[in-house]
C-alpha cells in the first residue's frame, strides 16, 4: 500500500457523474476521425513561427496529500503531487528542488545520457522567481524534462537529428507553454530517437540513453522514442516529463522504466510547435511517476488550440486530476466508476516469439537465441503479473469479461497497414530529402519508403483505419469500457487513448526490470483510464519502486561502468524501419 | 496484375523502379556510400529496405478490398473548425 496521495473518502453509495467516455456518442468520434484523415493532406508542413495561443487552466489540487503524510524522504524520489504539497505548505522551496535535480543530473547524466540540453541557469532563475510568487497550483515550481521535439523558445530543439541540429525556436509548443503557464520549470530537453523513431541515438545511430533500471548495460532498451524523458523521471533527474507517441513512444519507454505513461485521444492536446512525424497519429502526453501526476500534467497540456484544428470542437477537458484521485470505501479502494474490463484473446498466454521473428535466421545465431530466451522469460513474467492484476481489479469491483477482436484485426493492425503512416512523415520533409538524404542519418529508410506508396494505396490505408476504428468502437467497446492491449500500435492507428502503469518486476540479465500493463480506452476515455490506474496504485507499490542507480550506492557515480563516450552499441538504419517508433 | 505477383519481381527490377521514383521526386541516393555497413545509411541497405517494403506493403493494402460506400473520407467541417462556433473556435 502506498496511500500517500490524498484519498477521497466518499460514501460507497455516493453518486458519481459518469465519465466523458460514456457521454459521447461513439459515432460522432468516428466522423471526427474521418475529418482528420482527410485534413491531413492539406495541413501546413511545419508549424509557422508565432506565439502559441493558449489559456492556462487553473489546476485542481484534488488528491494532493497532507504534507505530513508524505513518506518519501528525498524530494527527487517524490511524485509531483507530493512535491506540490510540500511546496504549497512552505516545507520545500522550488529553488532547493531544482538544485537537487541539477546535482543528480551532474552526478549521473554522463552515464544515463537522458538529456540533450540542461537549462541549469534558466531553471535556477525560474525556480527562484517561483519562490517569490504565491502558490499558483500543483505545477508551481515543479521541474520538468521536455522531449527534444517540443519547441522551447530560445532553447535548442534538435529531435536528435542533423536536420534540426542548429534549430532554436522562437516560440513554445502550445503544450509546453501551458505547462509553463501553470508554473512548471524547464530543467532541460531530453534525448529521443532521431525524429521520434527508434530508441534514443545520435543522429547517426550510436545508442545514447540507457534504461535507468539497467544503467550499466546499454543493451537493455530504455524504450523509444521518448527514451530520455523516461530515464530522467525513472532516475530521479526530473519530477515528470513529456513525450510524443506515434507508435508506442510514450507507453513503451514508460513501461520499460516503471512509469505511468498516458497517450491521450487524438485532438485532446495540441501538436502545434511539435516537430511532426505523422499528422494523423502523433499524440503529446506525459511520462509520469503515477496516475495522479499524469493527470496533473495532461490537465495542463490539454484543451483547444486555434493553431491545431485537431483540438477544436471536442468535448471540454474534464477534471482529470479528480479522476486520478483514488476513492475509498471503508478500508478498501473502489473504482470511481463501474467499469467493465475487456480481455482480448491470448492476453493470459505467454508469447513464444516476438513479432516478425525469423526462426530460420535465428537458428545458427547464438545472440538471436539469447534474445529469444529473454523474450520468452519476460512474456511469462508479464502473463503472471497480468493475471494478478485482473484478479485485483475484480476485487475492486471491476467486471472482467472476454472480448473478441474485430474482424480483420490481424490485417488492419499489421506491419503493412501500420506502414500507411509513412507518406505523412515524408511529405513535410521533402525539401530536406531533395537537398541531401544524409541529413536523415540513421532514420532515412522510412522517409524513403514513404515516397513509394501510391496515392490510392495511401487512401485505401486511411479508409482501412476508419474501418478499424468503427469496428473497435462497435465490436469491442460495445462490450466493455476499457480493454487490455499487448501492443500500442492498434490504438495509435485509430487515435484512441492508452495508459500504461507498472504491475511487477522481472529479474532479467542481472537486473530487476519493470513490467507494465497497457489499457486502451474509448474516445475521451482518459478519465476512466486514470481512475483505473489510480485505484491500482492505491493498492500496490510498484510505481514507488526505484532503480538502484550508481549515484545512490556507496560506490558512487564512478561505478557507472560506462560514460558518455563509451560504446553503447548501434541502432541500424533497417531496424528503424522494421521496428519503428 | 495480381498484387501478389509483385513478389516475383527481381531485385534489379525493383531497384530500377525505386531509383526512378526517387529521381521523379528529386531525391538522390547517390550521395550515400554504395555499401558501407559502418555508415549510418548506405545505398545497399536503403534499397533492401525499400524492396522489402514494396514486396509487402502495397500488395497487402491493395489486397484488402473495401466497398466504395464504406467509410468515405469527409473534408468538412474539420478544416473550418477554427472559424466555426465550436470550443476553441471563433
Amino acid at each position: 500500500m502506498s496511500g500517500t496521495h490524498g484519498v477521497h473518502r466518499e460514501a460507497a453509495e455516493a453518486v458519481e457523474a459518469p465519465p466523458l467516455d460514456r457521454q459521447v456518442d461513439r459515432r460522432s468520434f468516428l466522423e471526427r476521425m474521418g475529418l482528420l484523415t482527410a485534413a491531413a493532406a492539406g495541413m501546413a508542413t511545419l508549424p509557422a513561427p508565432g506565439a502559441a495561443v493558449r489559456t492556462a487552466p487553473r489546476l485542481s489540487a484534488a488528491g494532493l496529500p497532507d504534507p505530513r503524510a508524505v513518506q518519501e524522504t528525498e524530494p527527487w524520489a517524490m511524485s509531483v503531487g507530493e512535491l506540490a504539497s510540500l511546496i504549497r505548505a512552505g516545507d520545500l522551496s522550488p529553488r532547493e528542488l531544482v538544485d537537487e535535480y541539477l546535482r543528480r543530473i551532474e552526478a549521473m547524466d554522463a552515464g544515463l545520457l537522458a538529456f540533450n540540453t540542461v537549462t541549469a541557469d534558466r531553471a535556477r532563475r525560474d525556480a527562484s522567481r517561483a519562490e517569490g510568487l504565491s502558490w499558483s497550483g500543483p505545477l508551481h515550481g515543479i521541474p520538468l524534462a521536455i522531449k527534444d521535439n517540443y519547441y522551447t523558445a530560445g532553447v535548442p530543439t534538435t529531435a536528435n537529428s542533423h536536420i534540426f541540429a542548429d534549430f532554436v525556436p522562437d516560440f513554445d509548443a502550445t503544450t509546453w507553454a501551458r505547462l509553463k503557464d501553470a508554473g512548471a520549470v524547464l530543467l532541460g530537453k531530453t534525448q529521443m530517437g532521431p525524429l521520434a523513431t527508434s530508441r534514443a541515438t545520435t543522429p547517426d545511430g550510436a545508442n545514447t540513453t540507457v534504461n535507468a533500471w539497467s544503467a550499466r548495460d546499454a543493451s537493455v532498451s530504455p524504450g523509444g522514442s521518448s527514451s530520455g524523458s523516461a530515464t530522467a523521471v525513472a532516475a530521479g533527474l526530473a519530477a515528470s516529463s513529456t513525450g510524443t507517441q506515434t507508435g508506442g513512444s510514450i507507453t513503451n519507454p514508460s513501461e520499460s522504466q516503471g512509469l505511468t505513461g498516458l497517450k491521450p485521444t487524438m485532438g485532446r492536446a495540441s501538436l502545434y510547435g511539435i516537430i511532426p512525424l505523422t499528422y494523423t497519429r502523433d499524440h503529446p502526453g506525459p511520462l509520469a511517476r503515477d496516475a495522479h501526476d499524469a493527470a496533473l500534467m495532461l490537465q495542463a497540456m490539454a484543451g483547444p488550440d486555434p493553431a491545431d484544428p485537431r483540438t477544436l470542437g471536442n468535448p471540454p477537458v474534464p477534471d482529470l486530476v479528480r479522476a486520478a484521485t483514488p476513492v475509498r470505501s471503508g478500508s478498501a479502494t473502489r473504482l470511481r466508476w463501474p467499469t467493465t474490463v475487456g480481455v482480448i484473446p491470448g492476453y493470459l498466454e505467454a508469447a513464444t516469439e516476438p513479432p516478425r521473428f525469423d526462426p530460420d535466421q535465428a537458428q545458427d545465431d547464438p545472440a538471436a537465441q539469447e534474445r529469444l530466451r529473454v523474450f520468452r522469460e519476460r512474456s511469462r513474467a508479464e502473463v503472471e503479473a497480468r493475471r494478478a492484476m485482473l484478479e485485483r481489479f475484480e476485487g475492486m469491483g471491476a467486471r472482467v469479461v472476454d472480448v473478441e477482436l474485430p474482424a480483420d484485426w490481424e490485417t488492419l493492425t499489421s506491419f503493412d497497414f501500420n506502414n500507411v503512416r509513412l507518406p505523412e512523415r515524408t511529405e513535410p520533409f521533402l525539401h530536406h530529402l531533395r537537398d541531401d538524404v544524409r541529413k536523415f542519418g540513421v532514420s532515412l529508410s522510412p522517409w524513403i519508403n514513404g515516397l513509394l506508396l501510391s496515392g490510392p494505396e495511401y487512401l485505401r490505408g486511411q479508409r482501412a483505419k476508419m474501418l478499424l476504428l468503427q469496428r473497435v468502437l462497435d465490436d469491442v467497446f460495445g462490450h466493455c469500457d476499457v480493454v487490455v492491449q499487448t501492443s500500442p500500435v492498434p490504438f495509435d492507428i485509430i487515435g484512441l487513448p492508452l495508459i500504461t502503469f507498472p504491475v511487477g518486476l522481472e529479474r532479467s540479465r542481472g537486473f530487476d526490470l519493470p513490467v507494465g500493463a497497457l489499457f486502451g480506452g474509448m474516445p475521451w476515455g482518459e478519465e476512466r483510464l486514470l481512475a483505473l490506474a489510480a485505484a491500482w496504485q492505491a493498492e500496490t507499490d510498484w510505481h514507488r519502486r526505484r532503480p538502484a542507480l550508481p549515484a545512490d550506492t556507496p560506490e558512487g557515480p564512478d561505478d557507472f561502468g560506462s560514460d558518455a563516450e563509451a560504446d553503447r552499441g548501434r541502432t541500424d538504419v533497417l531496424d528503424v524501419f522494421q521496428y519503428g517508433e | 496484375m495480381d498484387p501478389k505477383r509483385l513478389q516475383e519481381l527481381s531485385d534489379d527490377e525493383l531497384d530500377a523502379y525505386i531509383r526512378t521514383r526517387l529521381r521523379i521526386a528529386g531525391v538522390d541516393l547517390g550521395v550515400l556510400p554504395e555499401d558501407d555497413a559502418d555508415a549510418p545509411a548506405d545505398q545497399t541497405r536503403i534499397l533492401a529496405g525499400a524492396r522489402r517494403f514494396l514486396r509487402s506493403t502495397p500488395p497487402a493494402i491493395l489486397g484488402f478490398e473495401m466497398d466504395e460506400q464504406e467509410v468515405a473520407p469527409v473534408m468538412y467541417p474539420a478544416a473550418l473548425a477554427p472559424r466555426m462556433d465550436v470550443e476553441g473556435g471563433r
